[in-house]
């Protein structure tokens, strides 16, 4: 009996151990099939590596079908860059990372890919806190108050949490109509009233400043260097912990699925120097994205 | 734990990583450092184009107002942007320049229109009875039904581009949503020449 546990233990810990360049690869390429936003006009040649890639693993580690990916990638958003969400950029800082790493073999490989990631996952949520630090629509807790009368998500959290009725989130929503199509009318409205409470107002000052402080506090321990301590295993440990937790957070409220992927693919990207449950733990979190997605569907 | 152990419980890594790694993060600092610089000085959302500024503001392109006024036989009305046009309004809504703006008004300017009613919705409370308010435009694109003699060509589209802009009030947890105007241009049917101009109150 205490062996069959033992044993079962056993073949748990080799979860640790799980290829985390392969399993980047494979991620990478299916992240740009199902969410990549690729012009139509080179999609089909994107589309055709993406699936060779799955297809062949000898493909999945080639420095050159990574480096036609990420140059295909690139060229696609520059077509139109002002269109582009944040993470379709992103996807292909993705695809340099591995074609970078894949020009290395063993430990290097691993530690050109874990520091690729560790790195941008630290400027993303520094430029992503330093945005929200230095709009005024933010810093005054006008944005979050804005979302939580009117989002369709966060306004269920102004509903349970904030005594906010349910019907008040559809009469925003009709009075915001008015706002936008009353040029149609011979009565055009300047503006609006969005109802609320106070403690909607509480709950919208509380959202803004944890979302900063957990973006600050990933990008300050994801860029704290290694010749300062950003190696030891308890900053390594707060790292992911603490993106696993804005995921999770996150991604409830505003299921963005393809940049909690693309932010699954950094993660497990970071662990590849050292075994770790982390591993593991980023692939869960890749079924919890797409079973949140179904969920709000 | 020992000293030892505890190094050895460390990161393996020390070896240094080939400075390579970093190629990666230097470039979004790069793009990011440039969205940054223009979504201060265009009209370009925060939202988009590599800044990481989603979730800073309520001026999301999703939420930005492209209104079209028409002017036909001398009277300018409003109009809901035709179905057809749908995706070049939204194209518009990120980064509204002067000259895509200008683009959009001049192909709207080519299509043939027709007035479906006699008379516009008076006040907010028609307009709300009505299913669809924000499509029920009473100029519509020339359609295979329409009377030919209800068809027109207008003289002039003008195009206005708006970003949301909301207030908490100090008290009650009420706020106040308004609209606030990025670009105007007006494009000119007789003689081909955009009387555009950029609002300068705004921005």
């Amino acid at each position: 009996m205490i062996d069959a546990i033992r044993r079962r233990i056993s073949s748990l810990e080799r979860l640790r151990e799980l290829p985390v360049e392969a399993l980047c690869a494979m991620l990478t390429f299916l992240l740009v099939l199902l969410w990549a936003n690729i012009t139509w006009v080179i999609a089909f040649p994107i589309y055709v590596v993406a699936v060779a890639g799955i297809l062949f693993p000898k493909l999945r580690t080639g420095p050159r079908v990574w480096c036609v990916l990420t140059a295909l990638m690139a060229l696609s958003l520059a077509w139109d860059w002002h269109h582009q969400d944040n993470h379709q950029f992103v996807y292909v800082y993705i695809c340099l990372a591995l074609f970078l790493a894949f020009h290395f073999e063993g430990k290097q490989r691993s530690r050109v890919l874990a520091d690729g990631c560790r790195l941008l996952v630290g400027a993303m949520m520094a430029f992503a806190a330093g945005w929200k630090l230095m709009t005024a629509d933010y810093s005054t807790g006008a944005f979050f108050h804005h979302e939580l009368l009117v989002h369709e998500s966060l306004s269920d959290l102004a509903v349970i949490f904030g005594g906010l009725s349910p019907e008040v989130p559809v009469e925003n929503a009709a009075n915001i109509e008015l706002l936008t199509a009353g040029y149609l009318t011979a009565e055009p409205v300047e503006s609006v009233v969005l109802e609320g409470t106070g403690e909607v107002a509480v709950i919208a000052a509380v959202v803004t400043w944890w979302t900063v402080l957990i973006e600050a506090l990933i990008a300050a321990l994801f860029l704290w260097p290694r010749r300062l301590g950003g190696g030891h295993r308890y900053v390594f440990y707060a790292r992911h912990v603490a993106l696993i937790a804005f995921m999770l957070m996150t991604y409830v409220f505003a299921p963005v699925i393809g940049f909690g992927w693309a932010l699954v693919v950094l993660g497990l990207g970071c662990c590849a120097v050292r075994p770790t449950w982390f591993r593991p733990a980023y692939l869960v979190i890749v079924v919890l994205l797409l079973a949140l997605r179904f969920i709000t569907w | 734990m020992s000293p030892e152990g505890e190094q050895q419980e460390e990161d393996d890594d020390s070896e240094s990583t080939p400075p390579i790694a970093a190629v990666p993060v230097l470039v979004l600092v790069l793009v990011a450092c440039v969205q940054i610089v223009v979504a201060h000085n265009t009209a370009l959302t925060p939202w988009k184009g590599g800044g990481f500024g989603m979730f800073s503001t309520v001026d999301a392109d999703t939420r930005r107002v492209v209104q079209v006024y028409l002017t036909v036989d001398g009277r300018e009305v409003p109009v809901a942007v035709p179905d057809e046009f749908d995706v070049q309004a939204a194209s518009l809504r990120p980064m509204p320049t002067e000259r895509r703006t200008e683009r959009f008004a001049r192909r709207l300017l080519e299509q043939r229109w027709v007035e479906l009613r006699e008379h516009r919705p008076e006040s907010l409370e028609e307009i709300e009875d009505l299913a669809e308010p924000a499509v029920d435009a009473h100029w519509v694109l020339e359609g295979p039904l329409h009377d030919a003699q209800a068809v027109r060509t207008p003289q002039a589209v003008r195009v206005e581009v708006w970003r949301p802009k909301f207030t908490p009030r100090d008290e009650g947890g009420d706020g106040v949503l308004e609209l606030d105007r990025l670009q105007s241009v007006t494009v000119a049917a007789d003689h081909f020449e955009d009387a555009s101009e950029e609002s300068g109150e705004d921005r």
